[in-house]
């Protein structure tokens, strides 16, 4: 499926999906499956899904949502990640960080949150399952709030005291990101003195110059996130 | 259009509330309460405390229902709880455990 496909299939044609929460229908809880969603109404909690999510203009999401793919035309307040793409309509309406490494905005959309483009680390995405399917056993759903455990990713690079920072710290954090980056020649140089022309030592640099090719790329695409320094 | 459709997939862990027919393919646990219908067809599971205006199960229903018009148990139905409604139908074939009230 193209992406142009999905955008306007946000629109239209309803019956491809399989399962539809139609406008008057709340949904708070866990929700996970395989197979396409069609949001029309409201799902609060959190959202694991093999397959894509479309959240209809008059859709609401406030939930974390885990997706192949997301589509939305209407209204998210969570953290949003993809293994494919993520595409916001027009009238999409969405607070939160975005991960995906194909990301679509239309004119129109409105949108305020980080933007992360590597695609999600595979043990991070195994943290996830397990602590799925830790909750899973054992437990029957009590209430709203209990289905909702902050996820460790919010707490890490969305809010600090419990409140969301302003926009911007992100200058700040490029330049955490820079820092290192621009100190590394200087480690560099002292290593290659204290080792001379040892073997080992040219193993070192050769470790460090590979890092040092990989850093620049990963900056480009993802452009707020710290990672693997 | 206006239906909640709940495909077979799909695995809900908490609570659904509606104005609209609602249709249970798959699993729910947790509480479901909607003022229309709630069918749970055939591969249906629910696990849930259930408030409708109207019941039809093909499925399997685990938790106590309440209906404001009528429960309905078709052939292929397994249910295990109390259903109270005004009107109820257990069909020929349909396994139930659990007590009947129909406010008499």
């Amino acid at each position: 499926m193209s992406q142009s496909e999905s955008t306007h299939s946000a629109v239209g044609s309803p019956d491809e999906a399989t399962t539809v929460v139609a406008p008057g229908t709340h949904i708070a809880g866990r929700l996970s499956g395989q197979e396409d969603i069609r949001v029309h109404g409201t799902i609060e909690g959190r959202i694991h899904l093999a397959a894509t999510l479309y959240v209809e203009p008059e859709g609401i999401i406030a939930a974390d949502v885990h997706a192949d793919d997301v589509v939305v035309a209407g209204t998210i307040v969570g953290n949003v990640s993809a293994a494919g793409s993520i595409v916001l309509a027009a009238s999409a309406r969405v607070v939160g960080d975005l991960r995906a490494p194909r990301l679509v905005v239309a004119p129109g959309a409105a949108f305020r949150g980080q933007v992360s483009m590597e695609p999600p680390d595979e043990d991070e995405l195994e943290a996830e399952a397990e602590a799925g399917r830790g909750r899973r056993e054992g437990r029957q759903y009590t209430g709203a709030a209990q289905a909702r455990p902050a996820p460790p990713r919010a707490t890490v690079y969305a809010t600090q005291n419990g409140v969301r920072l302003p926009p911007q710290r992100t200058a700040s954090r490029r330049d955490a990101v820079a820092k290192p980056a621009l100190a590394r020649p200087r480690l560099d140089e002292q290593a290659g003195d204290l080792y001379g022309d040892a073997e080992e030592a040219d193993w070192g640099d050769g470790v460090k110059r590979s890092k040092k090719v990989a850093r620049p790329r990963v900056l480009a695409r993802g452009k707020h996130k710290v990672e693997r320094i | 259009m206006s239906s909640t459709v709940i495909g077979s997939s799909i695995l809900i862990d908490g609570e659904i509330t509606g104005e609209e027919h609602l249709v249970v393919r798959g699993t729910v646990k947790g509480r479901i309460q909607v003022r229309d219908t709630l069918v749970i067809e055939d591969g249906g599971l629910v696990e849930a405390t259930v408030d409708a205006a109207s019941i039809t199960v093909q499925g399997t229903l685990r938790g106590d229902v309440a209906a404001s018009e009528r429960a309905e148990l078709r052939p292929s139905s397994t249910v295990v709880g109390d259903i109270r409604a005004p009107r109820i139908l257990i069909a020929d074939g349909a396994s139930f455990k659990g007590n009947v009230d129909m406010g008499g």
